[in-house]
């Protein structure tokens, strides 16, 4: 320990080596200088120790501290943070700033698994310099979202506060304002769909004892009079078998898996969200069972060494079987994907076994990425789909199946891959069978379907905007800031009112297409066709303009958000459930003499109702959509810094205590008569993840 | 709180879109977009009258808020 920072010394024939951990960013953007936090636009800015800029991170300054402390009297460093964007960065920052601009000398270690063996050699085989260039289009990044972030941000919050009627927190970025925008198109696209009407014929035939439900050729019926016209040509008549075509396909093994893929597929098996499956696999990488889990790449290169990591997997007891048969193969030929990244492979298990315990989704994302390595190593699954087209007249009806050949890559892959087998009903070509049932159905044209965390990562990612890195990131930070709810994503009224006036005000913030071009900026910073300083003046020479439209246009802008915050807020302090004793909603108050908050009627000046509840004093209160199993009243969670979070009945307290009391004034009551809903609900609250679904 | 105007939408009374348009942005669109069904309506179930087709998208779950609270209103206003 060193001022009570964690690092590790070891000796080799060079002399004493110190290992000190960087956990993350120790430096980030800030003000020069002091400026209030409500001025706004801000243009000058340095790099700062983040214990300076933000007020959570104040234990950073021992770590900034002791690194800088260790490294007095060094004769070499190294940046041995993870060897992507952010890694680099981190390492030049600490080296420049901590270590009095050691950065100029230092060597860069570059690896893509933990394990014993790969950090060995990448000591061995060094990089002499830093990868400068890649170092300065991550500072490029940080310092245009910063940029981006508290003006923008602050030109919203602060026309707000202007108007002196409500505050919130508002906040919109580079990355930010284009998603939003995803969302909040689709909502609108929701809110003002307008469905069209059409028919599906459903006929179900009988053979040999067993049903088949045929579906008509067309299979949506325009309008009314063709589909009853069909059901009347055809009921009760014979089909006649017209063909019956059977054809085989192959079906190749899946890419590997690079970031956006495995949240994908995390997502569809296990309803993990993106960001809990980066953190996942990140913990999974840092045990060195996992590659680096943050690669674009789909690509297994053949120096990994496919045959000694599937040897090691072959020891496992759960991969024995499946890794054995692959091992039988003379030669290992993964399947490979289109994308690439030259920093790291696609993400691949090291074979080594998980040395401590692995959670619930730490293992599932271990069995996912294991599976999935050992799929791209099958041969081709061969299927067959076979049509029967049936007929009446003009009308035809078609029934299909399938049937699995030969597994190939599913047997690897299995339980994530689709197995579906159906057979044909046994008849032939000219054979007649007579119709069971047929009807027409009236439907709807659905409107189009919201996005889920994993849908928008995927809109994001075909739009060029925000990395593979920070994208999850992004997405929770729309959850927090209460622009979007649910699982399947709903914009909220301010995310709307947001949309619309940068809409309005700026639309080049939320054009998909001006943030991707910046990300091409970054990219040729790293490429080293541009500069930094080139790309930051070229950028913000568009963004003035659009900070002067804004500041121009404040008294509009905060005018206009004031009162969705304020119709926001009352709606997030109104309850469901309205108010037992006269039917009025129900509200968070707070009394103006004692301070205290409470559950109150609204129905007290009008109706005269004094109905109330009382609710923890301390903490965040949020309103869940869930409600009490046992009395059907809404519960509330309690966020308290330093304590677990509580869910509790608001009611069920009350009948607690009042139970309570009235024992106490008649000791000899029986205690069977006591109802069960007089029991207060306290217990841990869901996950952040769960907490987005309700 | 804004005074209520002629040009506020009567329906959530927020500014209507346009001078021009009767409703907000968001219900002017899902107006738009009932004007436009109303043929392929018609031809779908061959009799539909005006007042039926609105009735009827008014109760349909498929269809937007914006979309329901104008058909509502369009019906109030037919009655």
């Amino acid at each position: 320990m060193h001022g009570g920072v964690t690092f590790f010394e070891c000796t080799t024939r060079q002399g004493s080596v110190v290992v000190c951990s960087a956990i993350g960013h120790l430096y980030s953007v800030g003000t020069k200088g002091k400026v209030l936090r409500n001025t706004y636009p801000v243009w000058d800015f340095n790099w700062k120790a983040k214990s300076q800029v933000e007020r959570r991170s104040t234990r950073l300054a021992k770590w900034i501290a002791a690194i800088g402390s260790l490294a007095e009297n060094a004769d070499r460093y190294v940046n041995a943070c993870d060897y992507d964007i952010e890694g680099s960065l981190i390492g030049l920052t600490i080296l420049r700033y901590a270590c009095h601009g050691a950065d100029r000398k230092a060597s860069r270690m570059k690896f893509s698994t933990m394990t014993d063996r790969e950090l060995r050699e990448a000591y061995r085989n060094l990089s002499p310099r830093l990868d400068s260039s890649v170092a300065e289009a991550g500072r490029c990044r940080h310092e245009l979202d910063w940029l981006y972030g508290i003006n923008l941000s602050r030109a919203l919050t602060e026309s707000t506060l202007k108007q002196r009627r409500s505050y919130a927190a508002l906040s919109t970025g580079r990355v930010q304002g284009p998603t939003l925008n995803f969302v909040v198109e689709r909502e609108l696209e929701i809110e003002s769909f307008v469905p069209t009407p059409y028919w599906t014929i459903d006929a179900i035939i009988e053979s040999e004892g067993k049903e088949y439900t045929l579906e008509y050729a067309k299979p949506r019926v325009p309008t009314s009079s063709e589909a009853l016209q069909v059901v009347r040509d055809c009921e009760g008549q014979d089909l006649e078998v017209e063909s019956v075509e059977t054809r085989e396909f192959h079906q190749l093994p899946p890419n590997p898996f690079d970031l956006p893929s495995l949240q994908a597929e995390a997502f569809r098996h296990f309803h993990y969200s993106p960001s809990k499956t980066l953190a996942v696999a990140e913990r999974l990488y840092l045990g060195a069972v996992v590659s680096y889990p943050r690669t674009s790449s789909q690509k297994l290169p053949r120096d990994l060494g496919y045959r000694e990591i599937l040897h090691q997997l072959s020891q496992q007891n759960e991969y024995s079987r499946l890794a054995g048969k692959i091992l039988i193969s003379e030669r290992l030929t993964p399947q490979q994907g289109p994308k690439d990244d030259p920093a790291h492979p696609a993400i691949y298990p090291t074979g080594e076994p998980p040395k401590s315990f692995l959670t619930d989704p730490e293992k599932n994302l271990y069995d996912l990425i294991v599976r999935r390595f050992m799929a791209v190593f099958g041969e081709p699954s061969l299927r067959t789909l076979s049509t029967m087209t049936l007929k009446h007249g003009p009308h035809s009806f078609l029934t299909k199946a399938s049937r699995v050949l030969n597994a190939g890559w599913t047997e690897f892959y299995a339980p994530y891959s689709r197995e579906y087998s159906q057979e044909l009903p046994d008849l032939k070509g000219g054979e007649r069978v007579q119709l069971k049932k047929i009807a027409a159905t009236e439907k709807f044209v659905e409107p189009p379907p919201r996005y889920n965390s994993n849908s928008l990562l995927r809109r994001m990612e075909q739009a060029h905007i925000g990395t593979k890195a920070t994208r999850a990131e992004t997405i929770d930070t729309l959850y927090k800031r209460g622009y979007i709810k649910k699982s399947r994503i709903e914009a909220t009224p301010l995310a709307i009112e947001i949309s619309r006036i940068l809409a309005r005000h700026c639309p080049l913030i939320l054009d998909p297409g001006f943030t991707a071009k910046l990300e091409e900026l970054l990219t040729e910073i790293q490429e080293e066709s541009r500069t930094r300083v080139n790309v930051l003046l070229e950028t913000l020479s568009q963004f003035r303009s659009v900070m002067r439209d804004l500041v121009i246009a404040e008294d509009d802008v905060g005018s206009q958000l004031c009162r969705t915050v304020a119709a926001q807020t009352s709606l997030d302090r109104t309850l469901m459930s309205p108010c037992p004793q006269c039917g009025s909603a129900l509200k968070i108050v707070r009394s103006r003499q004692s301070r205290k908050r409470f559950i109150g009627c609204t129905g007290r000046l009008e109706k005269g109702c004094s109905f109330s509840l009382p609710l923890p004093q301390f903490g965040k209160l949020t309103l869940l959509h869930q409600k009490c199993s046992a009395c059907g009243f809404q519960l509330v969670l309690t966020r308290s810094k330093g304590y677990r979070k509580m869910i509790s009945c608001a009611r069920c307290y009350v009948n607690r205590v009042r139970m309570t009391r009235l024992k106490e004034l008649t000791p000899m009551a029986d205690p069977a008569a006591e109802p069960r809903s007089a029991i207060a609900i306290l217990r841990k609250a869901p996950s952040s993840v769960q907490d987005h679904k309700e | 709180m804004s005074k209520k105007s002629s040009t506020d939408c009567p329906i959530c009374g927020f500014e209507a879109a346009t001078s021009e348009d009767m409703y907000c942005a968001p219900h002017e669109k899902a107006s738009a977009n009932i004007r436009s069904a109303f043929s392929v309506w018609k031809l779908a179930y061959g009799n539909l009258t005006y007042p039926r087709f609105i009735e009827k998208l008014s109760k349909l779950p498929q269809a937007g808020t914006r979309t329901r609270e104008v058909a509502k209103f369009l019906l109030r206003q037919e009655r």
